[in-house]
């Protein structure tokens, strides 16, 4: 094969016949309500395939487990909020094919088209709270060695050492799907189990996932198009049936000491139906996952903006906009009613993130320049305290007094004594999907594609180094 | 913050799908045009990019709701194709090896074509590419990507983006010249002869 370079002539009759007006196609009159019709259509099969699945699985449910989660403020599962899509927001371009997402503007989303497969119109009821295995898959086969190409979307912590990261390697078709895990602090990575899902958009028989987290060395969920759930460390993935539809955030936290928590999912039960749903199931050691339940958020549930969650012990911290654009801070508790507050303010950021004893988030611009205030609330979020004003749309929250955000190409250190400090390291073109600290020490950052890179810190942030795989 | 506070969302009579629908639809008929020029570059054939085109927008009007919060459904729409165009190929490459009869839209000007593909020859050759060459290409010469863009977005590596590009440039060269030759094809600058 010719590896000689190409010339600029024949470059450029390249570009001419590529940019030829022949390559017009006249649109088809009717080209709308095609469009229209087969979208019906893919819906519908969806919705029966759902359907169906829901009612055989309710044939097998197993006994439900029942755990009450522990009280306390400890947080354990540092987990991914936002990942990328493995080939959007490549960079900064006019190109409608790499234009990045601002994400100051895009609330909770992460990937393309997850919500596309996972229509299931009828609400659930707070009746059925079943959850049933359906068949373990494992995808692609685990093995002991993480493959060079491995590349990472996600990443989810129990303790400073042990974390799993979920991300995409080349394989034969298109990039396959891959989770990794660390019990010595990133020097070694085992490959685990993945469930059967794609990172990016391939086609119907094929979910997207885009989210891992764990809450201990068995309990973990993956989600995107769907949830999945594995009761063993990775090593099998169970596709659960509920809750139905596509989950954009979850979170698992547990009081210190306790061994059982709960686990919190923010679902979209349709793509058409304007509303995102709570739910949350426990889990425990050796037990799994119990049945998962809509959680009741209220007269005025989340309605028009993606809710951002964070957890924290016990509870669940939910900010979103309702049907009518209002704003509210949803306070989940495992057993309790749900208290709406005020929310820090309106429109809310897209990030909400727990650090020890604190909550943050950044508030998104108000008008097209507006400034980004970061906030943070020591009581609950009751009340909230303004801090240094920056560029910022991901926050990751280290303590009462420190928090990490993303100004768009770097990390800058917020401190409530009012300091506000670029690092020089780590850098990311693209900004980072993803701030989020294990404990006063032990953070994560990952940047942006392209490259996408998992940074770690382990002295509270003051220097970070690339995760290797 | 006080809940109850009236705002544009409250239409009455409008329910915020319609009007989500009502968004995508304006969206799909001002992008179309140009939707289905880039699916007859990617596919080389003018029905492969009307199916493909259409493909995509459904699946980009079930999941509109995310689409249109993310602020880049063009781009959103652009990448289904490009990820589709190679995955449906895949599947019906055991069926056939041939992917489209030969289609003349370019050369004869069929009804609603118009006859301005000047550079005829390179273009056969560009449509005899394997899809996932000429992806590369048209992605790297009509959308102007990177390589690092291009393998991020077809899912592959930098080093197998270029080996692509190289091999489609080899033969397109080779090819064409070759065409130049015994075709009476285009002068190499690319004017009409």
């Amino acid at each position: 094969m010719s590896q000689q370079p190409p010339d600029e002539e024949f470059e450029r009759r390249l570009r001419d016949v590529l940019s030829s007006r022949g390559l017009g196609v006249p649109v088809p009159p009717d080209a709308l309500d095609r469009v229209h019709a087969g979208a019906r259509r893919r819906q519908q099969r969806r919705s029966a395939a759902a359907v169906f699945a829901g009612v055989a699985v309710i044939a097998v449910v197993a006994g439900a487990i029942g755990l009450s989660s522990g009280g306390g403020n400890g947080s354990t599962a540092t987990a991914s909020k936002r990942t990328p899509d493995t080939f959007a927001a490549l960079s900064a371009s006019t190109n409608p094919l790499v234009s990045t997402v601002p994400s100051s503007e895009a609330p909770a989303i992460s990937s393309p088209a997850v919500a596309a497969s996972t229509a299931l119109p009828s609400p659930p009821s707070s009746a059925v709270p079943s959850v049933a295995p359906a068949i373990p898959t494992t995808y692609p086969s685990p093995g002991s060695a993480v493959p060079a190409t491995f590349s990472p979307l996600s990443v989810s912590a129990i303790s400073t050492k042990t974390f799993w990261v979920l991300g995409t390697q080349q394989c034969a078709q298109l990039s396959c799907t891959a989770i990794v895990q660390t019990t010595d602090g990133g020097s070694h990575f085992t490959e685990v189990a993945a469930p059967h899902a794609a990172t990016i958009t391939i086609d119907n028989s094929t979910r997207v996932v885009f989210g891992l987290r764990f809450a201990d060395s068995d309990n973990g969920w993956a989600y995107g198009e769907a949830l999945w759930t594995t009761s063993d460390g990775g090593a099998t993935w169970t596709d659960t049936s509920l809750p139905a539809g596509a989950v954009h955030d979850l979170g698992a936290a547990h009081a210190p000491g306790a061994v059982a928590g709960t686990v919190w999912a923010v679902v979209q039960p349709s793509p058409f139906t304007s509303g995102y749903e709570l739910w949350s199931a426990p889990y425990a050691p050796g037990t799994g996952t119990g049945a998962w339940q809509q959680v009741d958020l209220g007269s005025d549930p989340p309605g028009t903006s993606v809710p951002s969650l964070a957890v924290q012990g016990a509870d669940a911290y939910l900010i979103a906009a309702d049907a009518k654009n209002v704003t509210h801070l949803y306070v989940a508790s495992s057993g309790v009613a749900t208290t709406v507050l005020a929310a820090p303010c309106s429109p809310a950021g897209n990030d909400l993130s727990a650090g020890v004893g604190s909550l943050w988030t950044v508030c998104a611009p108000n008008g097209p320049k507006g400034a980004l205030d970061a906030k943070v609330s020591t009581d609950g979020g009751k009340t909230w305290q303004n801090v240094v004003s920056s560029s910022s749309s991901y926050i990751g929250g280290v303590d009462a007094k420190t928090a990490f955000a993303d100004n768009g190409s770097g990390l800058v250190k917020l401190s409530t004594s009012g300091q506000a400090q670029t690092l020089t390291s780590p850098q990311a073109t693209n900004g980072f999907s993803f701030i989020g600290f294990t404990d006063a020490k032990t953070g994560f950052a990952l940047s942006q594609p392209d490259p996408t890179r998992l940074w770690r810190t382990t002295d509270g942030g003051t220097t970070w180094s690339v995760v290797g795989f | 913050m006080t809940s109850g506070v009236v705002t544009a969302y409250e239409m009455p009579g409008v329910t915020v799908d319609e009007e989500r629908r009502q968004v995508f639809d304006e969206f799909a008929r001002a992008r179309m045009p140009e939707l289905l020029r880039f699916g007859h570059a990617l596919t080389g054939s003018p029905h492969a990019a009307a199916d493909l085109v259409q493909d995509a927008l459904e699946r980009t009007m079930l999941a509109w709701a995310r689409v249109e919060n993310q602020g880049d459904p063009e781009g959103y729409v652009r990448r289904i194709m490009v990820n589709r165009n190679i995955s449906i190929w895949r599947r019906r490459r055991r069926e056939t090896l041939v992917l489209d009869i030969p289609e003349d839209a370019g050369r004869r000007g069929a009804a609603g074509f118009e006859p301005v593909i000047r550079d005829l020859a390179l273009w056969d050759r560009i449509r005899a590419l394997p899809p996932r060459q000429r992806t590369v290409i048209v992605l790297r010469y009509y959308e102007d990507l990177s390589e690092a863009q291009i393998a991020s977005l077809m899912g592959s590596s930098v080093g197998t983006v270029k080996s692509q590009a190289s091999r489609a440039l080899a033969t397109l060269r080779r090819d064409s010249a070759m065409f130049a030759e015994t075709d009476g094809g285009p002068a190499p600058d690319g004017v009409a002869s």
